[in-house]
């Protein structure tokens, strides 16, 4: 067993690489897209990180491993010092009720021939009903109840079916849901990407107001920086599969160090005229690179302004620069 | 009309008959775009702004569609002034694609999966110009060459799947500005992009448009967009304009309720960095109300704080205020009469 390292959840290596298949009745693999490839980072008990970057880039991959949704390449899930990846099924659904996530989408990730009571306590009752959880019917109704009550829902939706609500109404079913069974860690995939502005910030507060009351720890992925900022107290950014880049949420914008990180920040429309005028933006070059190449080198390099002779030969690994602040990126390590 | 103004529309009333019942999804919109202008509509989803685009063109589709009232007066470079409303489908045929023309928020469901790419960007000026084949194929390439393709030759006879979102997006700028338009409508056009690849797109049509002076109407929901390329916005809501003003005006003063709420309820990636750091986000409560069987009521009030009991029996005024440039708020707040 691994030392435990007292973070909640350290993720080491993590790989996660889907086969690209030819042939219709012998199937033969002819490459792999690497969705996920390498990737260490560690969440702390009680810190919100984001995990941001494009489409593409593998981050909700990444969170769908660590939520053992997707099956893992190679690499660790350390949670609480145990490896997930490394668990048997029985022992991994018992673990399960320590880590819940809340998805993306609020449309298809609810049963809409189940109602809204009942989807919130379908965890409890499938816990109940593997002997891990000693609660009857009657407890496990009141406690959706006021599960529904903490999320903002009205007691008197509770026989509502999910296509009677409004998106933000279902995002928090979704969220109530992810909270029936108490957990340590949520994992939120894009929780407020299809919102409307207005909902967004609804939602954005009930997860900030959980996460306080109940001490919750999150690991929150978004492809929006300024969600990922007002969240998050840490942010690691990623690219083609890799992160290129971890800070404490403050000191991003301030302080951003690896040149996609820049470009990606100086990209994002701000919400103020005078700003938008005086600013310089860097527009980067080209399209995202396909992950399916296998590639010497830095993924970033060619669409970097900065990149070297040296980035083409080895990739950069993430190393501090100062404390609490990784980036991989050869400008920062000296040769 | 004054002199400069290009395309006025004037109480646009657009509605859907729908099991449910009428729908007034644009309801009594009046707004005015002048020569060269970038004019940002912004709103939340379902608040009526890519109907009213849709209307201009005449594009909405009936049954269930109908636009009920208003006119959309278009003045050509001639000076000559046409209802778009009112002429035949044959003259709006000709206006489209020529004079005025659109971008669509998913470029790939708008491209034709089918035909190559150079046949798609030729296509709207071989119409209106009446090219050959071969000046066709090379106005293609030209203009793939101005959208920033790289190997323009080579790739005019790709088809849509074999770009990336962001190139067909830019395919899609390639086929709508081919006929130097007046006017360039721009639906969600980086709706589905990347934020860098966004960044792209956004700075191509600002200086496409600087550079033929086609005035621009941007929608969108995303109200960073509009503050970077926008000179002045209409902000919708519930199908119809609440708040007129320019760019300048409407961030750092905002009149109506509803935009001040909107502007205090986006997260800033800036935020950290400024005094207000780590601020709570304030949040409109409720959702926006249902378009079915509304009322003539002020549509925002159920959710506005300052709400007073005119707002919950009639229609607040547009009334006109002074800025650094014309500006208008439809709230009794701001109302001058009629209190």
């Amino acid at each position: 067993m691994m030392p435990d390292t007292g973070f909640l959840l350290d993720v080491r290596g993590l790989k996660v690489h889907f086969p690209i298949e030819k042939g219709i009745v012998v199937k033969r693999t002819v490459g792999h897209v690497r969705a996920v490839d390498g990737v260490d980072f560690h969440i702390a008990r009680g810190e919100a990180l984001g995990l941001v970057g494009e489409s593409g880039c593998g981050k909700s991959t990444t969170a769908m491993a660590v939520a053992r949704l997707q099956s893992i390449t190679a690499g660790k899930v350390l949670f609480e010092g145990r490896d997930l990846a490394a668990l048997a099924p029985r022992e991994l659904r018992a673990a399960r009720k320590d880590f819940q996530v809340v998805f993306q989408d609020p449309y298809s990730s609810l049963d809409p021939r189940q109602k809204a009571a009942d989807i919130i306590a379908e965890p409890l009752r499938i816990f109940a009903k593997s002997g891990l959880l000693t609660m009857s019917d009657t407890e496990i109704r009141g406690k959706a109840a006021s599960l529904m009550d903490r999320c903002g829902l009205a007691s008197s939706f509770a026989g509502r079916y999910p296509h009677e609500f409004s998106g933000g109404q279902r995002q928090r079913i979704g969220i109530a849901r992810a909270l029936a069974l108490g957990p340590k860690l949520v994992i939120a995939d894009e929780p407020v990407s299809a919102l409307d502005v207005s909902i967004q910030s609804q939602i954005l507060n009930l997860l900030k107001d959980l996460q306080k009351d109940l001490d919750l720890t999150f690991l929150f992925i978004a492809h929006d920086l300024a969600v990922i900022e007002y969240f998050c107290t840490r942010i690691a950014v990623m690219y083609l599969g890799r992160i290129v880049e971890t800070t404490d949420a403050a000191s991003l914008y301030r302080k951003p160090l690896h040149p996609y990180t820049k470009a990606l920040l100086s990209a994002v429309p701000l919400p103020d005229p005078v700003k938008e005028r005086g600013r310089r933006r860097i527009i980067l070059k080209g399209d995202v690179p396909s992950p399916s190449v296998v590639r010497k080198g830095c993924p970033f390099r060619e669409r970097c302004s900065e990149a070297m002779e040296r980035c083409a030969l080895e990739a950069p690994a993430l190393a501090a620069v100062e404390a609490g602040h990784e980036v991989s990126c050869f400008l920062y390590q000296g040769a | 009309m004054s002199a400069e103004s290009i395309l006025r529309v004037e109480g646009l009333r657009t509605e859907f008959h729908t099991e449910s019942g009428l729908v007034k999804a644009v309801n009594d919109i009046s707004f005015e775009l002048a020569r060269g202008e970038t004019l940002g509509l912004v709103g939340e989803s379902g608040c009526g702004k890519s109907v009213t685009n849709l209307s201009i063109l005449r594009l909405v589709q009936s049954p269930p569609g109908k636009i009920a009232g208003g006119k959309v007066l278009f003045e050509a470079l001639d000076g000559s002034r046409r209802d778009l409303l009112a002429v035949s489908e044959e003259e709006v045929r000709v206006l489209r694609g020529k004079n005025i023309s659109m971008i669509f928020q998913d470029p790939l469901t708008s491209l034709n999966p089918v035909l190559r790419v150079g046949v798609q960007i030729a296509e709207a000026i071989q119409l209106h110009h009446g090219l050959r084949k071969r000046e066709a194929r090379a106005k293609s390439i030209e203009m793939m060459r101005l959208i920033g393709m790289p190997d323009p030759e080579r790739r005019v006879d790709d088809y849509p799947h074999q770009f990336s979102g962001g190139m067909r997006q830019r395919v899609m700028i390639a086929m709508a500005l081919s006929c130097k338009p007046d006017i360039l409508i721009a639906d969600e056009p980086t709706t589905a992009l990347d934020v860098t690849i966004q960044a792209q797109i956004l700075d191509l049509i600002k200086s496409l448009s600087a550079r033929d002076a086609t005035a621009v109407i941007m929608i969108t929901h995303d109200l960073g967009v509009v503050a970077g390329m926008c000179d002045s916005i209409c902000v919708m809501y519930a199908g119809r304009i609440v708040e007129k003003a320019t760019v300048d005006d409407l961030f750092h003063d905002p009149l109506h309720p509803y935009t001040k709420g909107l502007l205090a309820s986006i997260p800033r990636v800036d935020a950290a960095a400024s005094a207000e750091g780590s601020q709570r986000l304030y949040s409109i409560p409720g959702a926006p109300p249902s378009l079915v069987g509304m009322s003539d009521c002020c549509p925002f009030h159920p959710r506005c704080e300052s709400a007073m009991g005119i707002c919950r029996s009639r229609l607040p005024p547009e009334t006109v205020h002074a800025g650094k440039g014309p500006r208008s708020v439809s709230c009794w707040l701001h109302a001058k009469e009629g209190r």
